[in-house]
This record gives structure tokens, C-alpha cells and sequence, in this order.
């Protein structure tokens, strides 16, 4: 255990965050039929994700970066896709099952009759700035939205020029050769 | 010789004097001292062998080869980022190359007689001759660490250049998605070809699974090699060897003694861990700063940090920098007012502080392989980062900023000292971005098996031919980035491992 003089600096209770996760997957499966899901673009091929979670996770990244076009759209979950397969068994759970959540969100904590991927933009700032800014268990799932989000947006060259970044120094995306030699002869059969 | 997932494609057994897990600071000088020594060594390293063209300088790449979890790895609590290397040459290949050696005080504090700076000296000697250090000329700071240079002189607080070891730089400022330009004299460049050449063997993409036992000895490690695009396992291994050194890092190296169930009567292993957590505050300038060029870090300010035990000012403060996406996770809010942010990113300076904890938190298996990193700031450490943060903010608005902000989930804004000392400025989890790069002492050093994991020659205590050769192994938080103390380490541990009937 770790050793800690202040007990408020506890703030995500995993018990809690479970049981409103248990509570929205009950919502999910059972009453809120009325709520219906947006049926959105097709996410495309996907990996790790289900097509519903890749269509919460695109409503995310759009709120939170402001992109629009749905090509870009399906380009994000593809990526972050990708991303959430590295994570680690539990992670990727733990991550799974904040999604639904986000989805139910709207009707759990801010009184709309609607699911966040059939919200409209100014419905889904407000929810989210609820996962920002709200009880503290809640927001490490905004943290990890905005990171995966961003980590997408501000790696596409598209975005650095406004942001004044000259993106890498390395000619080709990495065909940087000429300190090769020192590592010659190391692996096993390779000269 | 190096072996890959391509070269490791059948099961192998293996045999060897000394078997280590991890070649990262603490294991490549190990193998290096170990192999000049004559000795048969087999490391085996779950990241996998990257040169200079592999670093593309992209962080959508390079977090998932240089980083666990991709870089994403966090404390239970999700407060803080614990990120923790991997690849040949470990945390080293991505690390920013600041070079300190343990304090006298810290040493003292720990009362070990066979555990002193007069016993890591030699190593420190040895390691700081091979890799080069020396201390970074004025010439090369950047913008950023010209800024708060010129706070911290405005103020008259302590400060200075520091050390690195790196020779060829240019100043691409890409240090902590690795060195395509081959300027870090790390373990990759320097330790690990001359470890291969005197006859070591690394077995890259390979993780140690468990050591198993007779007795009081390991007798082998069970490992497997992975393929680093899916992580399929592509082949099994075994190591016999005379004695077993773990390098796998102050977080990685319990895990793997509680997956052995290695004997721990008192449940030790990994049960004192320190991570000198850090907090950044930014400033927009009116010229361009862009922080992400240039050496990352180059000056530092001591002014509050004293090594004197009980001490009220343990805060480290250096320049911060971070590349987009870095940047984009750390900046305040989200939609139009993060993209106000980003665009001001140019003209963003900023400093970051760290303390030299004195909270102890624990490190256990999720799972087989998974990292239950549990710590929770005590309120000492809580008010030291409060401080940093203030004080940060005072150099940089020293420095001449429009405006200093501490991206809190409302973020703190100051034009001027008088706003800045009325605000009220606590560090609370989860209210702003906490980030921890040190982790150390989850199986550490200590004078007796009622307190401690390893004895002096950071021998296990018990089993007779099992050291540790990390940062797992110091006793308390060191207060200085611990690079040069792990290298060293590793050298220590490998006198008596390589000793072992
Ligand atoms: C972003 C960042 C910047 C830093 N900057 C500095 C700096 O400027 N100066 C400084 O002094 N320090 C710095 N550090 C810290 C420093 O790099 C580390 O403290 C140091 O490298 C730790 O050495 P180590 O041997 O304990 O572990 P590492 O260097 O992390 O090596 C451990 C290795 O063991 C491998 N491993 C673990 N478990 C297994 C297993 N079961 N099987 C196989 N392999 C395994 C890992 O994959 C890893 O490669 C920085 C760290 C980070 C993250
Ligand atoms: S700043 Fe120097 S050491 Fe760092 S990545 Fe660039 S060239 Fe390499």
C-alpha cells in the first residue's frame, strides 16, 4: 500500500467507477431502447474496437478537436484503434467500459434524453466538460480521450504549420543512414 | 551477438555464466563489465534493438517502441504518467542525458557502510570516462533555458549548467523519442556494441518470464521472444547460468520477482517505490521560444532543493519541453480553447519542478504482466510541488512573460508576481498533469532482512546467486536524475554476480 497523509487525495474510486459502468451496461442492453444510438458513418475496419465503440470514440475526437470531415473522422478511430491494442489486457477493459459510459453519460449526469453519439456539438462540449471538470473519478477518461485524440491531431503534418512546428529534422520520415555503420556486424547474420 | 524476433524463431537453450534481464543503464554495464571480464553473458531484452534510422522523430512511432503501454502508463490512481522505457539500451535511448551523481547527504542519510559514494565512486568514474560526461557549454541552450536562466538570475535564486553525455549533437531537441542522429554516448552506442564484441549476447523482443529455483539458487529463466508488430509469441527460451542479475528497471524488475515467487517473508519486493513526480507551468512570450529545439534541458535552478535530511525545499526545477501531441496532452482544456493554446505553442515557455519524494508507494503484477503501480502524494510532497509551481511561475514571469499559467483544470493565470502570490495554489490528483521519469527503490539496498531486499553487494537475501542492477536498488530517493547512478549500480552488482560458483 502506498503510504498517504490525505485521504481526499483518493478521488477515483475503481468501486464507483464500476458500478456506474455495471449501470450503464445495464441501461444499454436493457430499458433505454428510446435512446437510440446514432447510427453514424461507418468506422471502417477495426481491430480492437467494436463499430459502437469506434462510434463514441469518433463523436469524442470530433467534440474535442473540432474536425468535421468524416473521411479525417474514420482516419482518428482507425488510429486510435490501433492504439487502444497496445494497452494492456486490463487497460483496454477498463477503457472499453469507460466508453459505454461516456455514451450513457448524457442521461446518467446531465439530464438529456439522448446517447452522446446522438447529441449535437454543443450537447457533447457540455458533457464532456462534465468528464473534464466533474468528480474527479471521471476524469481520467476525459484524460485519456484528449491524449489519443490529440496524439492523432497533432501528428498528421496537416496540423503543424498552424501550431508554427516544423515537424522532424530527419529526411523521409527516418531514412537517416549515416551513423548506421557503428551498429554493422551486431546482429547475428546481418553484416 | 544481437538476436531478434527475425533471428529467434525456434525455441533455444541457452547456458551462460552470468543471465541478465534488462539491458538498460543498469544491465549494459553489467554485460559491459561482465564480458570484458571474460565471462559468458546472456541479456535478455523484452524492447526491441533500434539504431539511429529507426528514430523517425514521430511520437505516434516512437511512444509505442521506446515507451511500456505506449507510454501511457499511470499510477492506480491515474493521478500521475510513470513512464518507463524499453528497446536495447532501456530507458537510455530516450532519456535527455542529464548527468548527476548521488549527493554525500542522500548517501549519508542512508547509513550503509558498504554502500557509500565511496564504493559507487569507481563506477561513477568508470562510466562518466566511457560515456563521456561532461558539462553542456553556455553556447548551446535554447530559447526556453535562455528564459529561465534569465528568471532564475533576475530572482537570485541558485542555479546552473548542467552535465550530459552526448558528443555530435545538433540540437534537434527530438531527445525523448531517441537520437537519430546518434548524439547520446548511452548504453546503445557505447556499452552495448563493446559488451557484443567481448562476447555477450542480447536477446532483443525477449521478456524474462519467470527465474525458477533449487533451493537457495535460480537455476534458469524461462523467457520468450515476441513479435514486437502483434506481440504473438514467436519463441520459447531457457537460461541456465551460474547467477542471474535483474536490470529490468524499478518497476519491471519486481514484477518479475513476484511472478517467481521469489521467498520475500516480509513482502518487500516492491513495496518502498519513489518516482520524483513532476508538475510544468508555461508562460507565453512575445518572441518565439520554440521550446522543442535545441538541447531539451541545459540549465538548472537549486535554490530550493537542499539534500539535508527533513528538508523544506525539495524541488528540482529545469526547463520543460515537449513536441505537439506532449504538449497538446499537458495544455489546458479542449475544442476552441485548447486550439487557442496550441497556437500560442511557439511563444510557450516552460519549466518544470520535481521533488525529490519523500512519499513511498508500491509496485504489483495486474494480471501476468501487467504494472499495479500504486502512490499517492503525501501532503509534504504536495506542498513542495505547490511550490515549484509557484516558483516557476515567478522565474518565467521574471523572465519577462505576458503571462504565466499552471494548467490546472482552471488553470491558474498570472500577468504579474502580486497575481500570482494572491492566487491559492494547491496540487490535488487528477487537477492538473503530473509526470514521473525516476522510478526507483522498489527492491532496494538495506543493512538487515527485517528492512531490507538486498544486502550491500546487492545480493537477494535470500537466494545465493540472485542480484539486482537498477534503480530498484537504492534505498531512498536519490533527488538527481539517476542515470549515471543505475549505470553504476550495474557495475556494482556485477562484481559479485560474476563471482558465483
Ligand atoms: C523521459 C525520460 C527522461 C529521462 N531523462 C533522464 C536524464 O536526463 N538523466 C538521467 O539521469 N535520467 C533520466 N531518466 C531516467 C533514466 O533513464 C533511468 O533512471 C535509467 O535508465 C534507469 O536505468 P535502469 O537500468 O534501472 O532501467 P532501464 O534503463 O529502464 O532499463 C530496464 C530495461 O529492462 C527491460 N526489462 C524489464 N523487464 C524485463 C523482462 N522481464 N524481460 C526482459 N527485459 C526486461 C526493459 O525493457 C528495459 O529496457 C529519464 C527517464 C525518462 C523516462
Ligand atoms: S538534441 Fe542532440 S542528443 Fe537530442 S536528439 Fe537531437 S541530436 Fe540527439
Amino acid at each position: 500500500m502506498a503510504e498517504s497523509g490525505n485521504n481526499w487525495a483518493r478521488p477515483l474510486s475503481r468501486r464507483s467507477f464500476l458500478r456506474w459502468t455495471a449501470l450503464a451496461g445495464v441501461a444499454s442492453v436493457a430499458g433505454w431502447r428510446f435512446l437510440a444510438p446514432s447510427q453514424g458513418d461507418d468506422p471502417g475496419p477495426l481491430q480492437h474496437l467494436s463499430a459502437n465503440q469506434a462510434r463514441i470514440l469518433a463523436a469524442a475526437y470530433a467534440t474535442i478537436t473540432l474536425e468535421k470531415d468524416p473521411a479525417r473522422l474514420r482516419e482518428a478511430v482507425s488510429f486510435m484503434d490501433g492504439f487502444v491494442g497496445r494497452l494492456d489486457d486490463h487497460t483496454r477493459l477498463e477503457f472499453k467500459a469507460a466508453l459505454l459510459l461516456v455514451e450513457h453519460s448524457p442521461f446518467l449526469f446531465h439530464g438529456y434524453l439522448g446517447r452522446f453519439t446522438a447529441l449535437g456539438d454543443a450537447e457533447r462540449a457540455r458533457c464532456l466538460e462534465g468528464w473534464r471538470s466533474g468528480f474527479s473519478w471521471r476524469r481520467p477518461v476525459f484524460g485519456a480521450l484528449k491524449d489519443l485524440s490529440y496524439l492523432h491531431k497533432y501528428t498528421r503534418p496537416g496540423s503543424w504549420a498552424a501550431i508554427g512546428y516544423g515537424g522532424p529534422l530527419v529526411a523521409g520520415g527516418g531514412a537517416h543512414t549515416a551513423f548506421e555503420k557503428r551498429y554493422r556486424g551486431l546482429v547475428e547474420g546481418e553484416r | 551477438m544481437i538476436l531478434t524476433h527475425r533471428q529467434l524463431t525456434t525455441d533455444r537453450k541457452l547456458d551462460a555464466d552470468v543471465c541478465i534481464v534488462g539491458a538498460g543503464a543498469g544491465g549494459s554495464a553489467a554485460a559491459h563489465a561482465l564480458s570484458a571480464r571474460g565471462l559468458s553473458v546472456v541479456v535478455l531484452e523484452r524492447g526491441s534493438f533500434l539504431t539511429p534510422k529507426d528514430f523517425d522523430q514521430r511520437e505516434e512511432n516512437m511512444f509505442p517502441k521506446l515507451f511500456y503501454d505506449a507510454g501511457g502508463r499511470r499510477t492506480r490512481n491515474r493521478a500521475i504518467r510513470v513512464l518507463h522505457g524499453h528497446g536495447v539500451g532501456g530507458s537510455t535511448l530516450h532519456n535527455i542525458n542529464l548527468c548527476k551523481r548521488i549527493p554525500d547527504e542522500v548517501f549519508a542519510e542512508w547509513e550503509l557502510p558498504r554502500f557509500n559514494a565511496a564504493t559507487l565512486r569507481p563506477h561513477y568514474e568508470r562510466i562518466e570516462k566511457l560515456l563521456g560526461v561532461s558539462r553542456i557549454p553556455a553556447e548551446r541552450m535554447n530559447a526556453n533555458n535562455r528564459l529561465f536562466k534569465k528568471g532564475v538570475e533576475k530572482l537570485g535564486y541558485r542555479g546552473g549548467m548542467l552535465s550530459h553525455n552526448r558528443e555530435g549533437c545538433v540540437g534537434s531537441g527530438f531527445c525523448e523519442l531517441g537520437c537519430a542522429f546518434d548524439a547520446k554516448l548511452n548504453a546503445l552506442r557505447v556499452l552495448i556494441p563493446e559488451a557484443v564484441r567481448a562476447g555477450a549476447t542480447f536477446l532483443a523482443d525477449t521478456r524474462a518470464i519467470v527465474l525458477e529455483r533449487d533451493g537457495r539458487r535460480v537455476t534458469r529463466a524461462r523467457a520468450e521472444t515476441l513479435d514486437p508488430a502483434t506481440g504473438a509469441r514467436v519463441s520459447s527460451h531457457e537460461i541456465s547460468a551460474r547467477s542471474f542479475l535483474c536490470a529490468g528497471g524499478a518497476i519491471e524488475t519486481p514484477l518479475l520477482l513476484q511472478r517467481s515467487k521469489v521467498p520475500d517473508p516480509r513482502g518487500l519486493v516492491g513495496a518502498r517505490l519513489h518516482l520524483h513526480p513532476g508538475v510544468a507551468a508555461f508562460a507565453e512570450f512575445d518572441e518565439p521560444v520554440l521550446s522543442w529545439q535545441g538541447i531539451p534541458q541545459s540549465y538548472e535552478c537549486t535554490e530550493f532543493l537542499s539534500y539535508e535530511k527533513n528538508s523544506a525545499k525539495r524541488v528540482w526545477m529545469i526547463a520543460g519541453s515537449a513536441h505537439p501531441a506532449g504538449a497538446a496532452s499537458m495544455l489546458p482544456g479542449f475544442g476552441e480553447e485548447h486550439d487557442a493554446w496550441m497556437r500560442k505553442l511557439p511563444r510557450l515557455a516552460c519549466v518544470s519542478a520535481m521533488v525529490h519524494d519523500s512519499t513511498r508507494g508500491s509496485v504489483s503484477l495486474k494480471g501476468d504482466f501487467g504494472a499495479d503501480v500504486d502512490y499517492v502524494l503525501n501532503d509534504a510532497d504536495r506542498r513542495q510541488l505547490a511550490l515549484g509551481l509557484r516558483e516557476a511561475a515567478r522565474i518565467l514571469l521574471a523572465a519577462g512573460a505576458r503571462e504565466a499559467v499552471v494548467p490546472f483544470v482552471t488553470p491558474l493565470r498570472a500577468t504579474s508576481v502580486a497575481e500570482l502570490d494572491c492566487a491559492p495554489l494547491e496540487v490535488r490528483d487528477l487537477d492538473l498533469d503530473m509526470v514521473a521519469v525516476h522510478p526507483m527503490s522498489t527492491v532496494w539496498v538495506g543493512r538487515s532482512d527485517d528492512d531490507s531486499c538486498l544486502d550491500e553487494t546487492c545480493r537477494y537475501r535470500h537466494l545465493d546467486n540472485l542480484f539486482v542492477g537498477d534503480m530498484s536498488a537504492f534505498p531512498s530517493s536519490l533527488g538527481v536524475p539517476p542515470q549515471l547512478s543505475a549505470y553504476s549500480l550495474g557495475r556494482l552488482a556485477a562484481e559479485r554476480a560474476g563471482d558465483v560458483n
